[in-house]
């Protein structure tokens, strides 16, 4: 078991933020007592500008704690050597790497700086740890390649090698995915989640990516403008209503029920579907697209939409006592639109 | 979807550090082989070779041709089957060679070192102001020197062995490299040490333009023959100075190609990765003041070969690896040098050209005759 004190992180009433030259400091978030556990990965969570990029930077080492204190595996991180931190903790960055005539395996082998000798040369255990951490993101048959010539997300899975290959216990990434496409991201996010259960590093991962982030996660920190971090498992957050007041904002709000965001409109018209299916789920989106509520008891409704499953594709719209039939969702919510206006001020 | 299926291959799952890397030996027996230098080695040696022929040439040829085995004679100790022959090859064309294959290879590592370091590949030796406080301090000297005194000057820069010229460019150049060293070690941006290198060149050049605004035609004649640069000002005397300080100016860096190596992904990375930042770029510093101020002192502000040849040399070994660039770069840098000191001087005319125009004029078209064709050959690969 891993006891208190060989913690890959832990902080103690740290605060974060920034002591500009002269001026008085900005503190962002203070009194944080975070932890992190091997093999755990965690998400940061939380709107732009409420310090992100300021906590990566300092549990990294990288900005100094304007007070409290950062434990790397039990030791005083500000009592570390910048060697002896690139020990205990490695990071991949937002910024693009394009100006370095690297391979991939190059590229990787540089994060072996803090164990190899004053010329860099690789021995043979350092070697093997740099095909490992390429073996580990999937990215072998990339290796010899020029990583100018790599596409964004092959260029992103070598700088996590990279930090693999430091064999630090923790490894804090900075929006990896930024840059990416979905499909990528999707990818990236599997990949560490997945590299943080086998190889029994912690993984702190800062990301725009909410819905991802609640899939993958083991664990959140949610980090709203107040300056108060909350942590926990992605479904409690969500459940006790924390996830919901980080991210209100104007417009748009969190749907606890689906674990998605909604754009807000006021006394939406409520509608039943009746049905199963991916049909149905697909009506209900199609239908809360264009404003409608999806009526949480079939009677609540204004109008009723029946999916017929024997006739493939076929919707039955059941409104004020008249019942029409539709072969697509456009027509059908097109008819729904001239019938009940989603703009109607009606109190129901 | 299971998170296993969408994550990719990972054929043998890593589940403890203790197993893992044997695992990763049984997949690469030998990652030397598969992943090694391939023929990079025998392309530096080739260039060795090159830069020993190109040694060679400069002593056989120039206002007279000496053979090539008198010249070798020569090396070897003996003297030429004539007299004078012994004294134009070690007298003046062999100090001439060294100085500029040690002036090609210094310039072309503080380049390579400036480009990594400020992340830009229009930077060169002279980014921080090297040359401009060594041209103040030469304008200093030349041009305050009385009208009287300007006949002796002339002809001391003529002869090309003006220990007060050097003294004089070192104490410029040192003085402008103290105060960039002083400012570095407060900046926490590199950008800002790339501009305010940018400023104290033009203040000097300012000065420069003052002091030569208010002086004679042949004080000014004095200084734009400095200006030209020239390989031919330093005696065996001299030498005993410059070349240990270019050895140690190389030695240094040569040092710092890890921490170079740990630049090429930026600070924040270099920090991440356990570099002390502020230690390396003194020591980048000091290895470029000593490199490119001790060239500037004994053979003027010579252009081009600092910023071009590191180009040259990562488009022929493909890499930004600086403990294979340095001394490629070196070698490459001294094979230029070389050839514009053999072109400048004219074989067989009598004529010697200035070399800051030679070093341009033959290599810059060389450059963009590279740039272009590499540009059409990943055109040719991408499709």
């Amino acid at each position: 078991m891993t006891t208190p004190t060989n913690l890959p992180l832990q902080t103690n009433r740290l605060s974060i933020g920034y002591a500009p030259w002269h001026r008085t400091a900005v503190v962002i978030a203070d009194e944080l007592d975070l932890t992190l556990q091997p093999g755990e990965m965690v998400c940061l969570l939380g709107p732009n500008g409420a310090g992100k990029s300021t906590l990566i930077r300092t549990l990294a080492g990288m900005q100094q704690p304007l007070g409290g204190r950062v434990d790397l595996r039990g030791q005083n991180m500000s009592r570390l050597s910048a060697h002896q931190i690139a020990q205990h903790v490695s990071v991949v960055l937002t910024t693009r790497i394009d100006t370095a005539l690297l391979s991939g395996y190059e590229l990787v082998a540089l994060g072996r700086h803090p164990y190899t000798d004053w010329m860099g040369r690789l021995r043979r255990q350092d070697a093997a740890v740099v095909h490992w951490a390429i073996d580990a993101v999937g990215a072998t048959e990339l290796a010899t390649r020029q990583v100018a010539e790599l596409s964004d997300g092959e260029r992103q899975k070598f700088m996590i090698a990279r930090a693999l290959a430091q064999e630090p216990a923790i490894m804090l990434l900075d929006e990896p995915t930024a840059f990416l496409d979905l499909p990528r991201r999707v990818e990236i996010m599997y990949l560490l989640r997945r590299l943080a259960h086998e190889t029994g590093k912690a993984i702190l991962i800062s990301t725009h990516d909410l819905d991802l982030a609640l899939r993958t996660a083991d664990r959140l920190w949610l980090l709203p403008g107040d300056g108060v971090l909350r942590s926990g498992t992605p479904e409690d957050l969500i459940l006790d209503g924390s996830f919901e007041v980080a991210f209100q904002s104007e417009g748009v709000r969190f749907d606890r029920a689906t674990g998605s965001f909604r754009l807000r409109s006021e006394n939406p018209q409520q509608v039943n579907v009746i049905g199963e299916g991916v049909q149905a789920f697909w009506t209900r989106r199609a239908l809360e697209r264009h404003g409608y509520a999806i009526a949480a008891t079939p009677t609540a409704g204004l109008a009723s939409i029946t999916i017929l499953p024997d006739e493939d594709g076929a919707w039955q719209l059941d409104i004020n006592g008249e019942r029409s039939y539709h072969r697509s969702i456009e027509d059908l919510t097109a008819t729904l639109d001239a019938l009940i206006p989603v703009a109607a001020s009606s109190n129901r | 979807m299971s998170e296993h299926e969408t994550a990719g291959r990972l054929s043998v799952p890593v589940s403890q550090a203790s197993n893992r890397k044997p695992e990763a030996a049984r997949f690469y027996a030998e990652p030397g082989l598969r992943l090694g230098l391939g023929l990079r080695p025998v392309l530096l040696l080739g260039l060795l070779a090159v830069l020993g022929g190109m040694f060679l040439l400069n002593l056989t040829l120039g206002s007279i041709d000496i053979p090539t085995r008198e010249v070798i004679e020569v090396l070897l100790g003996g003297e030429a089957s004539k007299k004078s022959w012994t004294n134009i090859v070690y007298k003046w064309r062999l100090p001439k060679a060294i100085t500029a294959t040690l002036a090609g290879a210094a310039l072309a590592t503080s380049g390579l070192q400036m480009q990594t370091f400020f992340r830009n590949p229009l930077a060169g030796p002279f980014v921080l102001g090297i040359s401009s406080g060594a041209s103040l301090g030469v304008a200093l000297i030349v041009l305050s020197s009385g009208t009287a005194a300007t006949g002796t000057m002339l002809a001391s820069i003529a002869l090309g062995s003006s220990l007060s010229i050097a003294a004089a460019a070192s104490l410029g150049a040192g003085i402008v490299m103290g105060v960039v060293l002083l400012v570095a070690q407060r900046v926490e941006s590199t950008m800002t040490l790339l501009v305010l290198g940018l400023m104290i060149g033009y203040l000097t050049s300012s000065l420069v333009s003052l002091l030569l605004y208010f002086s004679i035609a042949e004080q000014i004649q004095a200084y734009i023959n400095w200006t030209f640069g020239s390989f031919a000002s330093v005696s065996w005397q001299e030498m005993e100075i410059f070349a240990p300080a270019i050895a140690g100016g190389m030695m240094l860096a040569l040092a710092i190609s890890k921490p170079l190596n740990a630049l090429l992904l930026g600070e924040t990375y270099a920090r991440s990765m356990g570099l002390n930042v502020n230690r390396t770029r003194l020591a980048i510093i000091a290895s470029t003041a000593i490199l490119a101020g001790t060239v500037t002192a004994f053979c003027g502000p010579i252009a081009f070969i600092g910023i071009a040849v590191p180009h040259l040399s990562r488009m022929l070994f493909g890499t930004s690896d600086h403990r294979l660039l340095i001394p490629a770069t070196a070698i490459l840098g001294g094979i230029v040098a070389l050839t514009a000191l053999l072109i400048a001087g004219m074989p067989g005319s009598g004529l010697v050209l200035p070399l800051n125009a030679v070093t341009a004029l033959i290599g810059a078209p060389v450059v963009m005759w590279v740039v272009l064709r590499r540009g059409n050959l990943h055109k040719g690969l991408a499709r």
